[in-house]
């Protein structure tokens, strides 16, 4: 009983955050990845004003709500509305830049320590079946209630109200009927926003240390919350939250505090899996294209074959010994591995129009299985390499196939979920996968009898393994495989009612690209010799879907430009650490803003310069280039 | 044609792409090249989950580097690359290093686990790596390059478990779900086999968490006598906290010695009164240059080291030592590592490394905290 008790402390956290993410959803139709950092914001607002002023709680909480709404209406302005009526995971990714801005710029300004907050409420307590309940925790309470109450009066009774909860039942209809949308918008993500910050900084005086990377765990568990209760549902947010805090806490004191993640993303997949609109969803359809429609503006950059040969030549120089250092090289060997994991999301959103937010997981399934095969069972790397791929493959569409009766906003969660509990279970499987202590001392690949101990040769077997996805991906892209795909990325239903069998493709492309994936995890684990669960986070996900997107998901180069970019870009920020995640940030925002359909895809503009210079006629120009896209 | 030049274009730009970014990471290690300058690379996080001890290790370094600048005609400097605590990054850190003539030794990476990824890169280019607070008990076998002062977790495993005997009978224990924490934790297990302290609750913890309740209420209906931290201080300050929380009030608390710091006082507060520590570095000490260290500290930052602010401080002068007793290169300092028996440290007093490149025979002092500091105190019953 005190355990749940204490459950539903800890559930009242999740509960207001993920009121936020689902009071935005239902607005806005969109993630806000954000809402965990804006709850970091506010723990921070919350302690510079109680510890370092020295002003009471109330007043913190006055101030985090005005510094998080104000930045709710920031995040409005610069990353939702520039995209409205775009593509949605446009405004996806963006929330996940400033994700990580908003987590960059509180570790400048506050500095990476975790700091001690005092809430200057009096330390009075009581008991209650064994458990000391402290002033702080009827204040969170407290204030939960009156606030919900508070804001399904306002939703209910209010003018605004009402003209929020029309626009999240129909945006156009409302629109027509003469609702402000855009004020009505702005005025939910300020409202959310704020909800996040007060979160913070109850949070942060019931637990009394604040740290600014609290943020992200939050935000997830918040998210898997709001998912539970079913998207858009304010009801459903509070009862998922509550229900999760509980359900973690029971399970927490029967498994240990390690097993907490796998409770979190377990309970909301299986919730999935059983109600696929979550608890108090409502059951209506939205189908959200997400990647579909990134493609109608732009087309497929195709590489003659003398600029392959051309790359393939500059792309193996570092193989030469001595010609770069052996840090450069190192670099260019991240970046194989990165495209290597992102050729795997050039399948299955480019081809077959999924997002997958849950990649890292099937790139631990290879690095995990890579690992035990040639280390415990002496399987030479590159059949090791190839089960590995298999594993990948096998797992993933295992755990994607429940996954289809899902819509909306759900297939993505859910495979945030599956990528997320796959690196949990990693991380608590002690006898196969060593749990936190990860798995150290992998052998070094080696090739025909030739152990692979240097840069340069580490370098040369994932450009052979780059070139040779690169060309399965192609393969795949031109066959009928590819036809099919396509067929299913531009429209489902149509797709369906040609004849084609959608779920079996569907299947197939989370197959292959499990199968890439894990190629990719089976190299990261055999060339660093080391890996543990931790390495595989939604954050490397997110990295791999931010390099696919932004490379171009139309052709394979787009994976290999991305990672480049993203990934070698990053080291030129080496000389300053903690701008370094700041600049990765905003270059992302950029990126996102003027090139949302990848920098390997033609938009046109090349066209549009050209004809400028070579002033062609309109006709011309538009008639090369239908060409062009009939070739492509 | 036209297509063709735009293609081509775009591949004159990836290639420049590649060969401006070579340019730059050349660059970015020609800063700084002066004749009597000794330079020792430092791989370690000063951003993300563990930024804070990155940050500890800083301040170390720059009292070091202050005295040691002040009084001779070497200049000596660190080249502090931040791993983000990661695996990935520490190897890429390792390569940089290794292919950078200027650096003659390297400390870190902060946890083992970094650190023993990148050991492989630094044995094979003959590049001593000095893993200051590495205390796994595998991190030196890597190689004859690979030293660290830190007391292995085999020593200060048995030394806490027969602390915690001294304290209770029976021992609730909670342990990072670490290579660190698991590892500490079976030294624990085993050393309780032989002295007979009687684990009747255990559990590992995550280092992102912050709700503990649920397990100390466990810990609780446990009947333990006695709580081990086997945990670093963030995780141990909510710990204790939360344990006053659930009415864990009258069992003896024992912490792992890295929690002796101000930091830890700092956020765990009332909780902390009367929880142990054991700890080989102990600023309390009379002798002369602790004295020396621990008041520069304070006259410098206006607090007192914690014990990773000490294995850096250490850290870089033992560098130094070894630089100056030998031609300077980067095997004559593994040499003079290697052979000095003599090693000046502060934790230790004058120290020698054994075959297995660790220090010989440690020596601890066990601390409890009263009124809000930590006092020395042997453990007993109360």
């Amino acid at each position: 009983m005190d355990t749940v008790l204490a459950g539903l402390i800890n559930g009242n956290a999740y509960a207001l955050v993920a009121l936020g993410l689902s009071l935005v959803i239902g607005v806005t139709g969109i993630i806000n990845f954000a809402q965990g950092s804006l709850f970091a914001v506010g723990a921070m607002v919350g302690w510079f004003v109680t510890t370092s002023l020295g002003l009471p709680l109330w007043l913190a909480a006055v101030a985090a709500m005005v510094v998080t709404a104000l930045l709710g209406w920031v995040i409005n302005r610069v990353a939702v509305k520039p995209f409205a009526g775009k593509a949605p995971i446009a405004s996806v990714l963006a929330t996940i830049a400033i994700m990580i801005i908003l987590d960059a710029t509180a570790e400048l300004i506050f500095g990476p320590e975790i700091r001690p907050m005092a809430s200057g409420l009096p330390t009075a307590s009581f008991q209650l079946l064994g458990l000391r309940i402290n002033a702080i925790d009827m204040v969170i309470l407290c204030t939960s209630v009156v606030l919900m109450a508070g804001l399904a009066s306002f939703l209910r009774w209010t003018r605004f109200g009402r003209a929020i909860r029309a626009t999240s039942q129909d945006r156009e209809a409302a629109a027509q009927m003469g609702v402000p949308i855009n004020r009505v918008q702005s005025g939910a993500f300020m409202i959310a926003s704020a909800l996040g910050g007060l979160a913070g900084v109850l949070v942060a005086a019931y637990f009394t240390t604040i740290s600014p990377t609290q943020g992200f765990t939050v935000g997830l568990a918040g998210l898997a919350a709001a998912t539970l209760g079913g998207l858009g549902s304010l009801l459903g947010a509070v009862i998922g939250g509550l229900l999760l805090g509980v359900v973690e806490a029971l399970g927490v004191a029967t498994f240990g505090d390690s097993a907490r993640q796998v409770i979190t993303f377990g309970v909301l997949l299986g919730c999935l899996w059983l109600r696929p609109h979550g608890l108090l969803g409502s059951r209506s359809v939205k189908r959200e294209p997400l990647t579909g429609t990134f493609f109608s503006a732009a087309r497929k950059i195709t590489i003659p074959p003398w600029a392959v040969a051309a790359l393939v030549v500059a792309g193996a120089l570092p193989i030469i010994p001595g010609l770069f250092s052996g840090y450069v090289v190192g670099v260019g060997v991240q970046i194989i591995t990165f495209a290597l994991a992102a050729l795997s999301m050039t399948i299955l959103g480019g081809q077959a129009g999924q997002l997958s937010l849950g990649q890292a997981g099937a790139v631990a399934l290879g690095a995990y299985a890579l690992a035990i095969m040639t280390k415990s069972a002496g399987v030479p790397f590159l059949v090791a390499l190839l089960l590995a791929g298999i594993f990948g493959a096998v797992v993933m569409t295992v755990l994607a196939t429940p996954s289809w009766r899902l819509s909306g906003h759900y297939p993505a969660i859910a495979t945030l979920a599956t990528g997320a509990l796959i690196a949990a279970v990693a991380q608590v499987w002690d006898p196969v996968t060593g749990g936190g202590a990860g798995i150290s001392l992998i052998p070094l690949p080696s090739v025909f009898g030739v152990q692979l101990d240097s840069n340069t040769m580490l370098y040369a077997l994932g450009f052979v393994l780059l070139l040779t996805v690169c060309w399965l991906v192609r393969r795949w892209s031109n066959s009928h495989l590819g036809l099919y795909w396509r067929a299913i990325r531009e429209d489902e239903t149509a797709a369906r009612s040609a004849g084609v069998p959608t779920p079996q493709y569907k299947s197939l492309a989370f197959g292959l690209s499990g199968f890439i994936a894990g190629i990719a995890g089976g190299f990261w684990a055999g060339q660093y010799g080391y890996i543990n669960a931790t390495i595989f986070n939604p954050l490397m996900s997110f990295q791999i879907v931010i390099i696919a997107v932004l490379g171009g998901m139309l052709s394979p180069f787009g994976a290999i430009l991305g990672s480049i970019v993203m990934v070698g870009g990053l080291e030129l920020f080496r000389f300053s650490s903690s701008g370094r995640l700041l600049v990765y940030g905003v270059v992302l925002l950029l990126l996102i803003h003027f090139r949302p359909q990848g920098l390997w895809t033609d938009t046109g503009t090349w066209s549009r310069l050209k004809q400028r210079f070579t002033r062609r006629s309109t006709a011309e120009a538009v008639s090369t280039h239908e060409h062009e896209g009939a070739l492509a | 044609m036209r297509p063709v030049i735009r293609k081509a274009a775009a591949v004159a730009a990836s290639i420049l792409t590649l060969t401006a970014m070579t340019a730059c990471s050349q660059d970015a290690g020609a800063d700084g090249g002066d004749g009597d300058t000794v330079t020792f690379g430092v791989s370690g996080p000063l951003t993300g989950d563990q930024a804070q001890y990155g940050k500890d290790w800083q301040a170390g370094f720059d009292l070091a580097l202050d005295e040691l600048n002040a009084e001779g005609d070497i200049t000596y400097a660190i080249d502090f690359q931040d791993s983000q605590g990661q695996a990935a990054q520490a190897t890429n850190i390792a390569q940089k290093f290794v292919s950078d003539d200027k650096i003659s030794a390297v400390m870190g990476d902060f946890s083992s686990a970094t650190s023993m990824v990148a050991s492989p890169v630094y044995q094979r280019a003959g590049l001593l790596q000095l893993g200051i607070t590495n205390s796994h008990p595998d991190f030196t076998t890597t190689g004859d390059f690979i030293f660290s002062p830190s007391i292995t977790q085999d020593t200060e495993g048995r030394v806490m478990a027969d602390g915690a005997k001294k304290l209770g009978d029976k021992a609730a224990v909670f342990y990072l779900n670490t290579d660190w924490g698991k590892a500490a934790f079976d030294v624990f297990s085993d050393q309780s086999k032989t002295n007979g302290l009687d684990i009747v609750y255990s559990s590992s913890v995550e280092e992102t968490s912050t709700d503990f309740k649920p397990l100390l209420l466990r810990a609780k209906e446990s009947g333990a006598d006695v709580i081990q931290f086997l945990t670093y201080y963030k995780t141990t300050a909510l710990l204790v906290q939360q344990a006053t929380d659930v009415g864990l009030t009258d069992v003896a608390l024992s912490a792992v010695g890295s929690n002796y710091s101000s930091e830890f006082l700092e956020l765990a507060g009332d909780a902390a009164e009367g929880v142990y520590v054991e700890t080989s570095f102990y600023p309390g000490s009379d002798n002369a240059d602790v004295r020396k260290f621990v008041d520069g500290f304070q006259a410098k930052y206006d607090r007192q080291p914690n014990v990773f602010s000490a294995y850096a401080y250490d850290g870089l002068k033992e560098l130094a030592w070894a630089s100056e007793n030998s031609d300077g290169s980067r095997e004559g300092i593994r040499n003079a590592l290697r052979d000095g028996t003599e090693v000046p440290t502060i934790i230790y007093g004058p120290a020698q490394y054994n075959d297995e490149r660790r220090i010989e025979n440690p020596t601890f002092t066990w601390l409890v905290v009263k009124d809000g500091t930590f006092v020395a105190q042997d453990p007993t019953r109360s």
